[in-house]
């Protein structure tokens, strides 16, 4: 009976125990183990067969057509993408700090200013281009 | 094992409590993308170096944690790729090459951008990488061997003013789409486009990101090869 069971003083709000199975947990970490393999993987490849990619972007290739093949694979991986994805913005975090070694001179202005002059033409030109392209053929009207 | 240096929690707690405190502040400004939680745990934590003295390369050996984690969490973009894929279904045939052309002609007018700004060679390559997201522009960086720092700059310089203005230029185009806008912002804006297309709606947002994830891959191929076929 749920209402007799003895509330754990130090989780009282803890579900009970029957709704969260111990294999539960095996779940996410085994998609994370594979996610970790897979990078490895790309890695060792790229580096054997000499191949001028980075390794985690073989491996993200590899595991597209591999989630097309074995369609199993996906619900071992769906929740610990999920997670690592969520947290993608936390990671990239240490890289945008070294931004700070930079010094702000000329170069450093010249070199803002291209990216700002190339930004506004990629915009342009890929908006319109998409618009036109694709005008008429989506599958519904927006 | 060696202990780690005195300074390691602390430098490990100040990149989770800045971001922390970003994602608290996008909360309270509205999801406004100039107070993107990335950014404002940039400022934060450069601030807080700058201040307390600490060396960069001491807080980058800190959050090795962290950044290494960048691997996996790329492979892991395959989830929502493959999901898009699917969803796209018939539609595919198109937006691949579509999406592969907006890429390749991205390149094209930033090398145009930097013979106007007189920028040598090694910068291009750098700016390149700029519409693909960090993970991707770091790990060609890392197979050009071409500064870091620029790339990561670049592409910060790309992301942030598609998430502030992307939109509002569209609309001057007349375009009014959502699907349209958000593989736009995807497309040239990598992150911070997918974050601005949240307010687009669910659709936008998988069209943003499947910009965002095709043009990372297509670009960490080409652009090394181009790089490989230009210095040897």
């Amino acid at each position: 009976m749920p209402s007799s069971r003895p509330v754990d003083p130090l989780f009282p709000l803890a579900p009970p125990k029957a709704t969260c199975p111990p294999a539960g947990i095996a779940d996410p970490l085994l998609g994370v183990a594979a996610l970790v393999g897979i990078t490895h993987l790309g890695n060792v490849l790229t580096s054997a067969l000499g191949l001028r990619i980075p390794g985690a972007v073989l491996g993200l290739m590899l595991l597209c057509a591999s989630l097309h093949l074995l369609p199993w694979l996906r619900h071992v991986l769906s929740e610990s993408a999920a997670v690592l994805l969520r947290l993608l913005p936390l990671m990239i975090i240490p890289a945008g700090v070294g931004v700070m070694q930079l010094e702000m001179d000329s170069h450093w202005l010249k070199f803002a200013a291209a990216c700002l002059l190339a930004w506004i033409g990629t915009i342009c030109v890929t908006a319109l281009s998409i618009e036109r392209i694709m005008r008429g053929t989506w599958t519904r009207p927006a | 094992m060696n202990p780690p240096h005195p300074s390691f929690w602390s430098l490990l707690f100040l990149t989770l409590g800045a971001y922390a405190a970003g994602t608290m502040a996008y909360r309270r400004f509205k999801q406004h993308p100039a107070a993107h939680p990335v950014l404002v745990s940039l400022a934060l934590i450069i601030a807080a170096l700058v201040l307390s003295g600490a060396g960069f390369e001491r807080y980058r050996e800190a959050n090795q944690l962290l950044s290494l984690w960048m691997g996996p969490a790329t492979v892991a973009l395959a989830v929502p790729l493959h999901r898009m894929c699917v969803q796209a279904g018939p539609l595919l045939v198109r937006l691949l090459p579509l999406t592969g052309m907006a890429a390749v002609g991205a390149c094209t007018l930033t090398a145009a951008a930097c013979a106007v700004m007189a920028l040598p060679m090694a910068d291009l390559w750098s700016l390149s990488m700029k519409t693909t997201s960090v993970p991707f522009a770091l790990g060609a960086a890392g197979v050009m061997r071409s500064s870091t720092e620029w790339t990561v700059f670049a592409v910060f310089c790309t992301g942030i003013p598609t998430a502030v203005a992307g939109p509002w230029v569209m609309a001057r185009l007349g375009i009014r789409d959502p699907r349209v806008i958000g593989l736009t912002l995807g497309i040239t804006g990598h992150a911070f486009g997918v974050a601005r297309a949240t307010e687009l709606g669910e659709e936008a947002v998988g069209f943003a990101s499947f910009g965002m994830v095709l043009t990372g891959c297509l670009l960490s191929f080409l652009i090394p090869l181009a790089h490989h076929a230009w210095a040897g």
